[in-house]
């Protein structure tokens, strides 16, 4: 029953951050409908590449709030928030609430992906010489490349209340573009590499270097905001 | 509790099990109904009584289909009753249950704790700012003022030990008498004094009657009297 209460409290998240990217893949020039050259194509496959980076990783802070003390942004702003303490009570243990709550909202994360890759795969001429496998690749490397910005809002909800680990998530994430965007790793090890040249879309392979930091720095992430809210005296 | 520790996190599982709790504040979760929040909490407690859920569902008139957030405070009170009380919890621990219920149903929630208590023996720790709720239903009292528990004994023995004594005296008095043992608080208002009694209530009396011209009368104590002389003299 905890997967209902996860899904209730994150329907609406959900809903938005798939509207915003579909929304923006109806503009002619991000899905490339009128390209008519290849190199007009690839433009228009980077330009959505980078938007859905964007919204990638503001998506995975949204649907993140995996925390005890989150618990609905309408709830929050009703300043209805007390409900921590039923959830408490409850006869569960604090790992088995993060661990659904944060299962929950990363499925979504991967199900909005998967929807808004495939679209703009089926639909834009941009998609190139790419095949469907290579497009199960680009959704795999999107959502265990940006794995971490999601497990940093994950992190910060286990003491936070709504809406600040969203917000706290977005700022860390604009912290981290920013000090990846002024290193410059190459592409293999460029956790927004999937968006760009190291794209399975373009190499036909997945960028395992950059997902496997994503991963690790996950799980260490998770493995704090489990020790957090096993310690915690909320 | 219940012998186990609750610092460690599977007996504390076990021990939220078999406890039923409502919170001060009444928050549930604002985004469920009230059959979403029953058919929620039902799967956690393998003791869960249909027959209980039924039943306090008719009694305290809660449409199923209607939001938590939607309800009053006084619906909210009644719905968290009816979770604590269906799972068959031994031991219910209420922070103001009575808060936001009129008169009329506080009465029938003080009668049916008091039926449940007797008929299933289950232990109920009641905390309220309401004296006369305390005083209604419970067969062990403590008053905690400042976080500090200034009484705590049987209600039958407290009101058996506690006596208000009015001494008349017939002349103002020039000095304050000293007082034997069990004098709690003692009050001087012109020719008379107003004695709260804790035991030694005989020896008081006879203390009095000794002074010339004195009129000893003896009352019973409420729970509130009793409360406010603690307040009053901290």
């Amino acid at each position: 029953m905890l997967w209902m209460k996860a899904w209730l409290e994150t329907r609406w998240r959900l809903l938005y951050t798939l509207a915003i990217p579909l929304a923006a893949l109806a503009l002619p020039h991000i899905i490339g409908g009128g390209a008519t050259s290849q190199k007009a194509a690839d433009k228009a496959t980077h330009t959505f590449m980078g938007v859905m980076a964007f919204f990638s990783l503001f998506g995975a802070a949204y649907l993140a709030g995996a925390g005890i003390k989150s618990q609905s942004p309408f709830a929050a702003m009703k300043g209805l928030e007390g409900s921590m303490y039923y959830t408490l009570a409850l006869p569960v243990s604090r790992l088995r609430l993060i661990l659904v709550r944060a299962g929950v909202g990363l499925m979504e994360f991967g199900g909005v992906s998967a929807v808004v890759y495939s679209a703009f795969w089926l639909f834009s001429p941009a998609r190139g010489s790419s095949t469907p496998f290579d497009l199960l690749k680009l959704i795999l490397a999107a959502v265990a490349s940006m794995a971490c910005f999601y497990f940093i809002a994950v992190l910060l909800a286990t003491f936070l209340d709504d809406p600040w680990p969203t917000f706290g998530g977005m700022f860390a994430t604009i912290v981290v573009w920013f000090v990846i965007s002024r290193i410059s790793p190459p592409p293999s090890i460029n956790l927004f590499g999937f968006a760009g040249d190291a794209s399975p879309l373009i190499t036909h392979t997945l960028p395992w270097p950059a997902m496997g930091i994503s991963l690790i720095a996950s799980a260490i992430l998770l493995w704090v905001a489990l020790k957090i809210a096993e310690r915690r005296d909320y | 509790m219940f012998g186990l520790p609750v610092s460690d996190p599977r007996a504390s599982i076990e021990a939220r099990r078999r406890i039923g709790f409502v919170t001060e504040d009444k928050e549930l979760y604002p985004y469920m109904t009230v059959d979403q929040i029953l058919r929620f909490t039902r799967p956690f407690f393998s003791t869960w009584r249909s027959d209980l859920e039924q039943r306090y569902l008719k009694m305290f008139e809660l449409p199923p289909k209607c939001k938590v957030a939607d309800l009053s405070k006084g619906m909210r009170s009644k719905v968290m009753l009816l979770l604590a009380i269906s799972h068959g919890a031994e031991l219910l621990i209420l922070d103001e249950p009575s808060d936001g219920l009129d008169p009329a149903a506080v009465e029938e929630v003080l009668r049916e704790l008091v039926a449940l208590s007797a008929s299933d023996g289950i232990t109920i720790f009641f905390s309220s700012h309401q004296l006369t709720e305390g005083e209604q239903i419970a067969d062990r009292v403590a008053i905690i003022d400042r976080g500090e528990a200034v009484v705590a004994d049987s209600l039958d023995d407290l009101k058996a030990r506690y006596r208000r004594l009015h001494i008349v005296f017939e002349n103002e008095l020039r000095t304050p008498i000293q007082w034997v043992d069990g004098a709690e608080h003692v009050r001087y208002e012109g020719r008379s004094v107003s004695i709260l009694a804790s035991h030694n209530v005989e020896e008081l009396v006879q203390q009095g009657r000794a002074i010339p011209g004195a009129s000893v009368e003896q009352f019973p104590v409420s729970l509130k009297e009793i409360f406010l002389e603690h307040v009053r003299s901290n």
